[in-house]
């Protein structure tokens, strides 16, 4: 289980009209084992901001350390969810999780066939090893690629939108089984999302982004018992918070850019 | 996707489905194959007919001519000559064209010149030229065929390398994967239809390129196109055709054996 430390953190993209900022100093914790959903509007530098706590986008300034360790200088063991399964439909379901196993030796891991086989029970695809992409469905395609990310043993978990592409009866079922999985170890989340219900069913802590230039808008705890009931009295009062933080913000922000203007 | 499948599990319960047998749709599935050239042969005896011989030869004709070569044993020396030099020439272009095509993709304002030059040059002049630095020998008709295949290969081999999946890298890069993993994993699985097509195209460009080389090669080659070449100056206009349709024949076989087997290969994980 990991800890997140974001300290003033800027990224700045360079682009034909000058530098653009995506993220304007944020500065944030995720506690160990703690389930943290970024929630903000599209192009709001959510998936921007996962990728520099994975190391693959260095800061453009500030500081971002897991465990106490900079991110520049050690990747943290992270597991990455997309939006999108990608997986490599030329191989079948156990062959994708193979690879993510021998990823960085090209050889075979210790307890392989195990890990395997205990991850995909986990994620209820015992019995689908042998099936290629084209033969599953869409749901199930995005639970090999949450797999994927668990096979690895990472002590943090991104996702950025998992269930975005999928109807939301899917999403339902995938995001319950989710908490699920996530109640037996609490590994730490870093959740990206632009769905306030999801986010609401999800999280310990909701961070709302503003709009680009990206601040923290408000934080919000919510402190309910999982599994959290769609529709319910308590959740729908979260909502309801949630959705006024969005909203002030993006009142903010517009008064903000007519002043600027 | 999901539309695929639910097509396909409908069919047998559908109402309106036929009830054939399997040797039934295999007939109608090779009288299908077959028509097309039902029609060629059709025309070409129309053309033969009101034409003289030695203008327009029957199919008839051309057939016993290629019975009379293959008695004689020329049909049989010089077709290997030309599997021969089409062979090495269609490996080398495949392996050279590979190469050059990761450069073409990975250093383009480099070689993308260079290759668009050595592509311009005219086949014919591939052929003088290497008659000059290699003399009349094989090695010269080799040389000609793979100069100009090669292109083919390249040209969507770094097609292929600039369409590979962008999400696919990025998951790759996500679980650190090495460039071992990377390359077999995510970047030769993703180049196989471009190389399949491209090896089609290539090696039908070497047996056409094959006539030409070997026509300028004269005897030393021995193959096909020189027995065509010789067919022409000696008024044979019967062999000419003979050797003709035999090479298209050959043609159509080595896709059969090569390509066909490769592409059925390649895609085997696409079907149920």
């Amino acid at each position: 289980m990991s800890n997140i430390e974001i300290r003033n953190l800027t990224k700045k993209f360079d682009t034909n009209e000058g530098p653009l900022t995506v993220i304007d100093d944020i500065t944030l914790n995720v506690d160990d084992g703690e389930f943290v959903c970024l929630l903000g509007p599209s192009g709001s530098g959510k998936s921007v901001t996962l990728n520099c706590i994975a190391g693959l986008l260095d800061a453009t300034e500030g500081e971002i350390a897991v465990d106490g360790v900079c991110v520049r200088q050690k990747q943290p063991n992270y597991g990455y969810i997309f939006q999108q399964p990608r997986l490599m439909p030329w191989r079948t379901v156990e062959e994708n999780l193979q690879f993510a196993l021998r990823a960085e030796t090209g050889r075979p891991v210790p307890n392989e066939k195990k890990r395997i086989a205990d991850v995909l029970e986990l994620m209820n695809l015992t019995g689908y090893e042998k099936f290629y992409m084209h033969q599953i469905s869409g749901g199930m395609q995005n639970r090999v690629s949450i797999a994927r990310s668990y096979i690895r043993n990472p002590d943090l978990l991104l996702m950025d939108e998992p269930f975005g592409a999928l109807d939301e009866m899917t999403a339902r079922k995938l995001r319950s089984e989710l908490v699920s999985t996530w109640m037996r170890d609490r590994r730490t989340v870093v959740f990206v999302t632009h769905d306030i219900i999801e986010a609401c069913y999800l999280a310990d802590r909701i961070l709302v982004y503003t709009p680009k230039p990206t601040r923290i808008a408000s934080v919000i705890s919510i402190d309910l018992p999982r599994p959290r009931i769609y529709g319910s009295e308590a959740l729908h009062e979260v909502e309801t918070r949630v959705l006024a933080a969005c909203e002030q913000s993006l009142s903010q922000f517009t008064a903000e850019s007519t002043q600027a203007n | 996707m999901k539309a695929d499948v639910r097509r396909v599990s409908l069919r047998p319960s559908s109402p309106a489905a036929p009830e054939t047998s399997v040797f039934a749709r295999f007939c109608a599935g090779s009288a299908r194959k077959l028509f097309p050239f039902l029609v060629l042969v059709v025309l070409w005896e129309i053309l033969a007919y009101t034409q003289p011989p030695y203008i327009f030869p029957s199919l008839g004709a051309i057939l016993r001519t290629i019975v009379e070569l293959a008695q004689d044993g020329v049909l049989w020396t010089g077709t290997l000559s030309t599997v021969q030099s089409v062979f090495i020439a269609a490996i080398i272009s495949l392996i050279s064209g590979a190469l050059v095509g990761f450069a073409l993709a990975k250093y383009e304002t480099f070689t993308a010149p260079l290759l668009n030059f050595a592509q311009t040059i005219p086949y014919v002049v591939w052929a003088l030229m290497s008659l000059i630095w290699f003399g009349l020998t094989k090695t010269s008709v080799v040389f000609t065929i793979a100069i100009a295949a090669f292109p083919l290969v390249a040209f969507n081999v770094a097609a292929g390398l600039k369409n590979i999946d962008p999400q696919l890298l990025g998951m790759a890069q996500s679980v650190r994967a090495n460039r071992y993993m990377r390359l077999r994993h995510i970047v030769f699985p993703s180049l196989t239809p471009y190389v399949i097509g491209a090896s089609r195209a290539m090696l039908g460009m070497c047996w056409k390129i094959s006539v030409l080389a070997e026509l300028f090669a004269g005897g030393a080659s021995g193959g096909v196109g020189y027995n065509l070449y010789s067919a022409w100056e000696f008024s044979r206009p019967t062999e000419l055709f003979a050797w003709t349709i035999w090479l298209v024949f050959l043609m159509m076989l080595s896709d059969r054996i090569f390509i066909t087997p490769l592409e059925l290969f390649a895609t085997r994980w696409k079907k149920n």
